[in-house]
């Protein structure tokens, strides 16, 4: 079998023809979603953060040793103004001490909580909202001798959000969950809460993040620009991502790397403290938030509260100040998304999988 | 200027769309494939001003890289969701999806490593020149040249060893025809 014959059995196998698929960039499909591309300012962001780094004499991020090389010269990644005093920042600065200070006692983390996300329906006539929770539980192993990190869904309740959505839910006969739309109330997986914002997920490695603030977050902006791109907002992506990292969805992470992050958290420009505040199951806890606008969610405010005694994280949840596109149904106080812990610490007794 | 720019752009996105579309849908369902797209397109604006004279190649290589993050997403969920299944799945890339009538040929192509695989789909499918699917691979024309003659070998020798039903079409693992039910 020659090349030319080689090249002639894979091109047979072609599953999609692009003189199938028609001029794909002329549909009424694509000139949506150019303009809601175009509506974006190229760099205009990148550009903004840059000058206000340089004006402000902020740190120059250090390089990040291993890049996939692009085909283009690599956008930079943004310089930061990095934030050295306020309330927001001693709170985050204690929780990294008592980050470095806290200790590993056992063989696996657990952890059990609920999220909660907003579910807009429309079916025969009837429209309204409904908050869905579902429990997460989660346990991870120390070392991987030891199985798997898992985290499982558990069941989920239906609530309608208003009086008025629970007249039309009513109205709708009050449908359970199903599987199929059309029967019933199909329920997606609970989001992390940076999928919700619409951006790319960090996926590179976590525990060899380096511990210097600064360079962490170079380093997982590099690591997105090598992944679709630096986010457009970066800040309030950091602010989301850390915050995941942090309540400990993405498996255990090592003290000084957790101690990191807070010490990231401190420095990012636009968080700000909400104060000694109760967490949404009545905790007393210390609160910070950011505030960021996208078309498709408006102007949410990414909120994280903090155990005062240790450096757990209790509770993250957006609450819309100005609805976007995508959550038009919404009104602004309500809460588009929350992740509370229940339950959460060490162990040397595998935990039971729900 | 901002427009001349919102002009360009929008002949380049016209101009790329179907094949952006095409290379995305080849390699994922039709969902994540339109995601995917808008993810590429997105980024693109975003650079704009730096793309390549020729920004094709570009364009595939941010939509692999966010078919990878897909990828990488959809595995954690189904590597979880198997453990407590206590099924351990395997999630594997199917490049040939839906061509129910050359398993034979996909199953070896899923046989091949990721990147002699890709190497081989970049020249078949995408009809690139050897310099534009080096720069999708982010590798020098050289080790492209390497990489797509050992793609050739390796799925001709696969080819000629193999029998139609002694591959398991879904994973490309060879077992034996009795195993079957």
């Amino acid at each position: 079998m020659n090349d030319e014959e080689i090249h002639l059995l894979v091109a047979a196998v072609n599953p999609v023809r692009a003189s199938d698929l028609g001029d794909t960039g002329r549909t009424p499909q694509s000139d949506r979603l150019l303009q809601e591309i175009l509506r974006q300012r190229p760099g205009r962001r990148r550009r903004r953060l840059l000058t206000a780094g340089l004006l402000g004499g902020a740190l120059v991020a250090a390089a990040v040793s291993v890049l996939i090389v692009q085909s283009l010269p690599p956008a930079p990644v943004p310089v930061q103004h990095v934030v050295s005093q306020g309330q927001a920042h001693e709170i985050l600065l204690a929780a990294a001490a008592r980050a470095q200070s806290r200790t590993e006692t056992g063989r696996y983390w657990y952890s059990s909580g609920h999220v909660d996300q907003l579910l807009h329906r429309e079916h025969a006539g009837n429209e309204y909202t409904l908050r869905i929770s579902t429990q997460v539980t989660g346990e991870y192993p120390r070392v991987r001798s030891d199985g798997y990190s898992v985290e499982s869904y558990g069941a989920s309740t239906i609530e309608p959000v208003t009086a008025a959505d629970a007249a039309a839910y009513r109205r709708d006969g009050s449908p359970g969950q199903n599987e199929n739309p059309a029967e019933g109330i199909s329920i997606p997986d609970p989001p992390d809460g940076p999928e919700l914002a619409g951006d790319s997920v960090y996926e590179g490695t976590i525990d060899g993040l380096p511990a210097d603030p600064v360079a962490m977050r170079t380093a997982m902006l590099t690591w997105m620009r090598a992944h679709g791109g630096v986010p457009q907002h970066p800040e309030p992506w950091l602010f989301r991502e850390a915050t995941k990292m942090l309540e400990g969805r993405e498996g255990i992470i090592a003290q000084p790397i957790r101690a990191a992050l807070y010490r990231m958290l401190a420095g990012l420009p636009g968080v700000r403290s909400l104060g000694t505040v109760r967490d949404p199951l009545g905790r007393v806890s210390q609160g910070v938030a950011m505030t960021d606008t996208s078309h498709r969610l408006g102007t949410l405010d990414w909120q994280l509260f903090l155990d005062p005694t240790q450096d757990l994280m209790t509770a993250s949840r957006a609450v819309v100040l100005k609805p976007g596109t995508d959550n038009s149904f919404t009104t602004p106080g309500m809460v588009q998304y929350a992740s509370t812990t229940e339950h959460q610490g060490w162990t040397n007794t595998k935990p039971p999988i729900p | 200027m901002a427009d001349d720019d919102a002009e360009r752009f929008t002949e380049m996105f016209r101009r790329c769309h179907p094949k952006v579309l095409a290379y995305a849908l080849r390699r994922t369902d039709e969902a994540r494939a339109h995601d995917a797209v808008a993810e590429t397109f997105a980024a693109a604006w975003r650079h704009h001003g730096r793309l390549p004279e020729d920004p094709l190649p570009w364009l595939y290589r941010v939509a692999g890289n966010c078919l990878s993050n897909q990828g990488r997403s959809a595995r954690r969920q189904l590597r979880l969701a198997g453990r407590i299944a206590g099924e351990g799945p395997v999630l594997v890339s199917d490049p040939a999806r839906g061509v129910a009538e050359s398993a034979r040929i996909r199953a070896a192509l899923r046989s091949l490593p990721d990147a002699d695989r890709e190497a081989l789909l970049l020249v078949s499918w995408e009809g690139l020149d050897t310099r534009s699917a080096a720069a999708v691979l982010g590798c020098s024309a050289a080790a492209f040249k390497v990489r797509l003659h050992r793609a050739r070998r390796k799925l001709a020798q696969l080819l000629e060893t193999s029998e139609p039903d002694t591959w398991e079409l879904e994973t490309g693992l060879p077992h034996k025809a009795e195993d079957t039910p």
